[in-house]
Formats: structure tokens, C-alpha cells, sequence
């Protein structure tokens, strides 16, 4: 029996290290289709990786925007910046807390915000968290708190894609990546803002999660309170905001309701979908859950003249 | 709690030091933390059913008790009809209640009656299937005076529940495992590490192979009627070798995990693609269940029968395999899936050959032509009445074997680029699986006379695929639901 166990701890040490080696190995030479469980894509769709080299360079703003793409995609930082109002976005595509307190721990120093406006949604409670590791993974540099975000997550793709991110890092491979400012459908402005440059509604792009797929995530909610934490002992002010999305009368499911309670009870919530907002699917939205710049344009003044200015 | 599972895990690594370090030769105790951990695991699905299990269980003791002390043969006749009815009645009522009413109420409509039969609200427990198979062999074997009643009820409790093979088999025989379980066990190296070779194995079956056919599954049956005949074949293959890596990956699981505990359970599979005709196969695929059914159904029917030589035999089989179609699921789908099979089997009794067993050399590096066409043309053709066991219903079968038929099996299958992927994963595993086809399981003997370092490399090897190809979320075991 002795023989066995410790065999099983020597195995373990050695498996653990050939996984590794592995990882690495077949993430350097195997096609894009062959690598299921690693998903290394620095500079992927929400700029992430312009977003974080940027943040370095900002301090002392007036407002920090928080959350997935309905923060990067809704809160334009040059609006903010023709008002008066220094502002970054921190956002990042489908942020879920666990990640917001990653990059927390990480920025919330130097860009000691006097406010920070947080996007919430429905989904972030309850979301695995892994498509937004496996962004923060390859885009921002790994240390500690990426390590405890990717043991939170607990997801196999998430732990690949960090074995074969640290060994990238450490050789350097990535650092001279510079990401395109301009796609074919998307602009990055300067503070972290995406504006869409499509003007056209298309009511059936819809994200995956449905609002059928509803559950707490524990993880989640824990991480979010952390945050919470984090954020009022710095001294600013937390405002909560459910951005504009298309079809909101389709938010029916109860957990919502009690979803919504619960940031209520957390921080000032604001929920910008009202009926008299006057928002129209076909003429603000990209899609269900974004709106184009038009939208952005109404929005944000709304943001400003209700939360800002009052 | 499914073996690769983090509960599992936990659960587990708390049972070995409990069972090997603190009760180490203390059989009885041993046997009683086997019990405990079994109702637990079976509780962790859901507790309801347990009062049903522990009930079954004591009821089958009793009788099996009733039985041994009855003074005549009508007695004890009496005491096993009662034990079947105990044992059947439970499968009857939670699997095929529902089928029963159904199909009699169709029957109804047929004749121009209508009637509207509720349909009853029944949770199938889980593993029901088999663990009434497992009390109904020790009543058999009882009535059939090859054993003994147990005399220790946490011994017989134990087998009943015993937790690695509950839920989904292998269906240990009680004249195999009760005496296991009255004899002492000692820890035994080479036992455990073959049991862990075995866990490795099942998991890459399961994790890798099944799980990633499922999804190619999945997309050719969700989409059977848009499909070109040449994606069908694929996704008929496709299912044909899921269903062999999900439930034999399970079942090296559940061998490797009772290796562990040091127990011998019954084997459950021994390479059935490799088969070179219908009846070889048979003797291959699901060993512990129809060997159970050979024993206890077979045999007597071709006794009965046995004044109608080959058309006894023949209705034997049919009944037999019929019989297995329906223990899989209340639907006509699996007894049309028996029936055929058993169809498969009249030509090897019509030649006589029913009986000649014929296997391939062992040690062999290829095979013969003949034996490439044996093994391809069995594969197929379990293969295609496999569709069945997929399909939902008959009709929706029929219409997938017409969409078939059809030039567009020399079209390209129009499949997503993880075909690819998948055609690699499954090249690998029928190489591994052709290399170890004369072992117990593939990897048993890999690399048993090579260093350690190169040893544990092809291991560490075996865990990164699965790590590297494993879904994100949990794909359950067909075999469960049966």
C-alpha cells in the first residue's frame, strides 16, 4: 500500500508536468481545429488587448465603466470626455465578475475612480465565466490573480489556455502584437470604447446564453460582492446600470425579478428600460443586446443628464 | 456523482483510506462501509428510490432464505415465482408501464376503439435494470440449487448495492461475487494499478471517443431529413461506435474502480468490433448481460424447444434477443432492434455454424482479407440496426433508412470541420484498441515491460488527450437510462 500511494504522488507530479509540456507542444505545432481545449486568441473581437496596454497609461479618472460588451459597446468615453468627464472602460466581452475583480485588483490603484459605473445584467451571476477568462487569459498579463480567476472558473479549456498563455509570456511571443484599431466592423476609440460602425438591426443575433439557461452561480455572486467591497473601501461611488437591450419585454424570467432585488439591495441600480426612454429596436440596436452609435448617442446623454449632472 | 466526476473523486479517495487503511482485514466492517458508501452513492442521484432499493433487497433475501428451507420442489417453485414477481414487478411498473398502456391503447385504436388511457407520471429509478438482474440470478441460483442462501445480510446487501456496478453493470452473478465478498481481501499492487490502467482507459473512451461522436451524432440525427445518405452512414457509424465507448468505457470504470477495492467483477466487453460475424459479436458486446440471459432465458427455451431443432433454435434467439431489445427501453424501436438481430442469426443456424466459435488469431499484426470482411461487414451491420436503438421512433427510423437509399451517398457528407478532428481521435482509439485486442482491456499490458519514465509518458500521454478533447460540460451515460 505504501508502494502505491507513493507511487500515485510521484505520477501525479510527473503527469502534472507532462500535461504541461504537452500543452505547450501541441499549442505550438497542431492546427487551429486539432487544439479543442486551448483558445489562445490575443486580440480577439472586444479589444481587449489595446484595452489593457491602455489602461496602463490612464490614472485618476472621473469614471470607470464596468462589465462585458454592453459596457464596452454602450459607454462611449469621448461623449464622457466632451462633458468634462475623464473616463476609461474597462469592459470586456462577456466580463463576468470574476474577471472585473481580476482586473480590479490590477487598475483599480492607478485609476482610482471617482465613480464607477458597472453594467449588469441577468447573465453575469450566472455565467461560467469561461469565454471571458480565456480573453483576460491571452490579452492580459498572467500573475496570482489570473492563477485564482482560472481556478474559480474550474473549467478544462481556461486551465489549457493558461498553462500555453504563461509559457507564451515567458517567452515573450506576443509582445510585439499590435491590434488593429479598425475592423470592418467595429472602431476602437481611446478609454476602451467599441463603436459598431453598423447602423443595421439584426434581430436574430442573439448571445447564447438564453434567458431559459438561469442560475446562480455562486462563484459569481461572491466574486461580485468582493468588488463591491473593493470598490467602497477605494471611496468611490458605485452607480449599478442595466443598459438598453432590444425586445426587453422578453426578460421574463423570474429570476430576473430577484436578480434585480438583489443588486438593488447591493448599490444605486438603475435600469435604462423604461417605456418612456424611447428606445426603438430597429432604429438604437445592433442587436438584442447592443446598441449601435445612434443608440450609444441617446444613451449616454440620457446617463449623463440623470446620474451625472443631477 | 458519475465516475469522472470531482464528487466522484472526493467521495472515493475518503472511501479507499477509509476502506484499505483504517479497516484493512477487518472484512465485515469493510463490507458494512461497502454498503454505507453504495446507499450514499445512490442517494447522491436521488434518495427517494432507496427505500425501494432496501426494500427489494430484504424481500429477495427473505425469500431467498424461504426457498432454501422449503421441504418440496413445489415449494420452492412457489417461493421463486413470488421472488419473480418481486424482481419483474418493480421493472415492470417504473420501465414499462407507460409502454404497456400506450401500446394497448394503440392497439385499441387500431380495431376502431378509442380509448384514452392516462399516461402515468413514473420516474425510472435509476439502474433499476440492472440491479434486478442481480437478485433475480441469486433467486435462480438459489432455486437452481447452485448456491446457498448468504447467510450474512450485509454481505448480500452489499452485493446488491455493491456501488461501483449499480448503476449501470457489469451484472455480477451472486455465485461470483457473494463469495468475494465473504473472503478476506488484501491489498494487492499489481491489482491496483491494473485497476487504475482500467480507470485511464474508461475515461478516454468516455471523454474523448464517446463524447465527441456524440455531438457528431447529435448533428446527423437532429438533422437526418436535410442530410445527404453519405452524412447518415457516417452518423449511423458514428452512434455504433459511441455507444461501444460510453458503455465500455463505463464498465472498464466500474471494473478498474472494484479492482481497486479488490474485487474480480464479471467483464463486460472484449472488443465486439473485432467480431467476425453476428453471433461472435453477441458473445463480445454487454458479456455479463447476455451471458446472464444465455444462462437464465436461453438455455431453457432451446431445452423447450428442442423437439424443433432449427426452428427451435431460431425461435430461442428471436426471443432471446427480443428480450434484450426491451430490457434496453419500453419502446418498439429497441424489440425491433432485437428482433432483426436475432433475424442475423438464422443463416449461421441454418448453416450449422451457429455454435463454431470463430475468432481471430491472437498476436496477429493484421488481419487475413477474409477476416477484414468479416469484421467490416458485421460492423455495418450492426451499425445500421443500430439507428434504431437511436431513433426516437419507428417512423422516424424507416425515415432515415429511405433517406439512405439514395445517390447522395457518394455526395460529400457536408459535415462541420470537427468531422475531421473526430475521424482522428476515433483512427487512434481503433489502433489502440486493434494493438490490446488480445488483452483484457487496450492499454493493459502498454508499456507493462518498458521503464517507468517511458511508461508513465504513454499514460501522461493518455491524460492529456482526454484533457485536450474532453467537453466542457457533462455528457451523461447512455446507459443510464436503461
Amino acid at each position: 500500500m505504501k508502494k502505491f500511494l507513493i507511487h500515485i504522488i510521484f505520477f501525479a507530479c510527473f503527469a502534472l508536468l507532462g500535461y504541461a509540456v504537452l500543452v505547450v507542444i501541441w499549442g505550438e505545432v497542431m492546427p487551429k481545429g486539432f487544439k479543442k481545449n486551448i483558445n489562445y486568441r490575443v486580440g480577439s473581437y472586444g479589444h481587449m488587448n489595446t484595452r489593457v496596454r491602455e489602461a496602463k497609461q490612464f490614472e485618476n479618472v472621473d469614471i470607470l465603466f464596468l462589465g462585458a460588451s454592453d459596457a464596452y459597446r454602450s459607454f462611449d468615453t469621448r461623449i464622457f470626455e466632451a462633458q468634462g468627464y475623464k473616463s476609461f472602460n474597462l469592459g470586456s466581452s462577456s466580463q463576468s465578475p470574476l474577471q472585473t475583480e481580476v482586473l480590479l485588483k490590477k487598475y483599480l490603484p492607478t485609476l482610482n475612480p471617482k465613480k464607477v459605473i458597472y453594467a449588469v445584467s441577468p447573465f453575469v451571476l450566472c455565467s461560467d465565466g469561461v469565454e471571458s477568462a480565456l480573453d483576460l487569459e491571452a490579452n492580459e498579463d498572467i500573475d496570482w490573480n489570473t492563477f485564482n480567476m482560472v481556478m474559480n472558473v474550474n473549467q478544462i479549456k481556461p486551465y489549457n489556455t493558461f498553462i500555453y498563455a504563461t509559457y507564451r509570456q515567458l517567452r515573450h511571443k506576443d509582445d510585439n502584437f499590435i491590434e488593429p484599431l479598425e475592423t470592418d466592423e467595429d472602431k476602437y476609440a481611446k478609454g476602451g470604447f467599441v463603436e459598431k460602425k453598423n447602423y443595421t438591426f439584426n434581430s436574430k443575433l442573439k448571445v447564447a446564453t438564453t434567458k431559459n439557461d438561469l442560475e446562480f452561480n455562486a462563484r459569481q455572486k461572491c466574486a461580485f460582492e468582493n468588488i463591491l467591497l473593493m470598490l467602497q473601501s477605494s471611496g468611490a461611488e458605485i452607480l449599478l446600470v442595466k443598459t438598453p437591450v432590444a425586445h426587453y419585454q422578453e426578460y421574463s424570467h423570474p429570476l430576473w425579478d430577484s436578480i434585480q432585488t438583489y443588486y438593488a439591495s447591493k448599490a444605486p441600480y438603475y435600469n435604462f428600460n423604461q417605456p418612456n426612454m424611447g428606445f426603438v429596436d430597429t432604429l438604437h440596436f445592433n442587436d438584442q443586446y447592443h446598441l449601435n452609435q445612434r443608440g450609444v448617442e441617446k444613451f449616454n446623454a440620457m446617463l449623463i443628464d440623470s446620474l451625472l449632472k443631477n | 456523482m458519475i465516475f469522472n466526476s470531482i464528487e466522484f473523486l472526493c467521495f472515493f479517495i475518503v472511501f479507499f483510506v477509509l476502506y484499505w487503511l483504517v479497516l484493512n482485514g477487518r472484512t465485515r466492517l469493510q463490507n458494512i462501509l461497502i454498503l454505507v458508501a453504495s446507499y450514499f452513492f445512490y442517494a447522491w442521484w436521488d434518495w427517494r428510490f432507496l427505500a425501494l432499493v432496501i426494500g427489494g433487497t430484504y424481500i429477495t433475501y427473505a425469500i431467498g432464505k424461504a426457498m432454501h428451507n422449503a421441504t418440496t420442489e413445489k415449494a420452492r417453485s412457489w417461493w421463486m415465482r413470488l421472488g419473480l414477481a418481486q424482481g419483474l414487478g418493480g421493472l415492470l411498473f417504473f420501465k414499462y408501464c407507460n409502454f404497456f398502456i400506450q401500446s394497448f391503447t394503440d392497439a385499441l385504436e387500431l380495431i376502431g376503439l378509442s380509448a384514452n388511457a392516462p399516461v402515468l407520471n413514473i420516474i425510472v429509478p435509476l439502474g433499476i435494470s440492472f440491479y434486478t438482474f442481480r437478485i433475480l440470478s441469486y433467486l435462480f441460483d438459489i432455486k437452481n440449487r447452485k448456491i446457498e442462501p448468504e447467510s450474512d445480510w450485509v454481505a448480500f446487501f452489499a452485493y446488491v448495492a455493491f456501488f461501483p456496478t449499480f448503476i449501470s453493470g457489469p451484472i455480477d452473478r451472486a455465485r461470483t461475487f457473494l463469495p468475494q465478498l465473504a473472503s478476506a481481501r488484501t491489498f494487492n499492487y499489481d491489482n491496483a494499478a491494473n485497476g487504475l490502467r482500467q480507470i485511464l482507459w474508461g475515461l478516454f473512451k468516455k471523454l474523448v471517443i464517446a463524447d465527441n461522436l456524440s455531438v457528431l451524432t447529435a448533428q446527423v440525427f437532429d438533422n437526418y431529413d436535410t442530410l445527404p445518405a453519405s452524412a447518415l452512414l457516417i452518423g449511423a457509424f458514428s452512434f455504433a461506435l459511441e455507444v461501444y465507448a460510453d458503455f465500455s468505457g463505463y464498465s472498464d470504470m466500474a471494473i478498474g474502480v472494484s479492482r481497486l477495492l479488490g474485487f474480480n467483477t464479471a467483464k463486460n466487453f472484449d472488443f465486439p468490433y473485432f467480431a467476425l460475424n453476428i453471433a461472435e459479436f453477441w458473445r463480445k458486446w454487454h458479456i455479463s448481460l447476455t451471458s446472464w440471459l444465455t444462462e437464465y432465458l436461453f438455455t431453457p427455451l432451446t431445452i423447450a424447444f428442442r423437439d424443433w431443432n432449427k426452428a427451435g433454435l431460431i425461435l430461442a434467439i428471436i426471443i432471446n434477443m427480443m428480450v434484450v431489445g426491451f430490457w434496453h427501453g419500453a419502446s418498439w424501436t429497441f424489440i425491433v432492434f432485437g428482433f432483426i438481430q436475432g433475424c442475423y442469426f438464422i443463416p449461421l443456424i441454418l448453416r450449422g455454424k451457429f455454435n463454431k466459435k470463430k475468432r481471430l488469431q491472437k498476436g496477429q499484426l493484421l488481419p487475413t482479407w477474409q477476416e477484414a470482411l468479416g469484421i467490416i461487414s458485421t460492423f455495418i451491420t450492426i451499425a445500421l440496426t443500430d439507428v434504431l436503438f437511436r431513433s426516437e421512433s419507428l417512423s422516424q427510423a424507416m425515415h432515415f433508412y429511405k433517406s439512405l437509399v439514395s445517390t447522395s451517398l457518394f455526395a460529400s457528407p457536408a459535415l462541420d470541420g470537427k468531422f475531421i478532428v473526430t475521424a482522428f481521435l476515433v483512427f487512434i482509439f481503433i489502433v489502440l484498441e486493434w494493438i490490446g485486442k488480445d488483452n483484457e482491456y487496450a492499454i493493459e499490458k502498454l508499456g507493462l515491460k518498458w521503464p517507468t519514465l517511458f511508461r508513465w509518458s504513454a499514460y501522461v500521454i493518455i491524460v492529456f488527450f482526454i484533457g485536450m478533447y474532453m467537453n466542457t460540460s457533462e455528457t451523461p451515460f447512455i446507459y443510464f437510462k436503461f
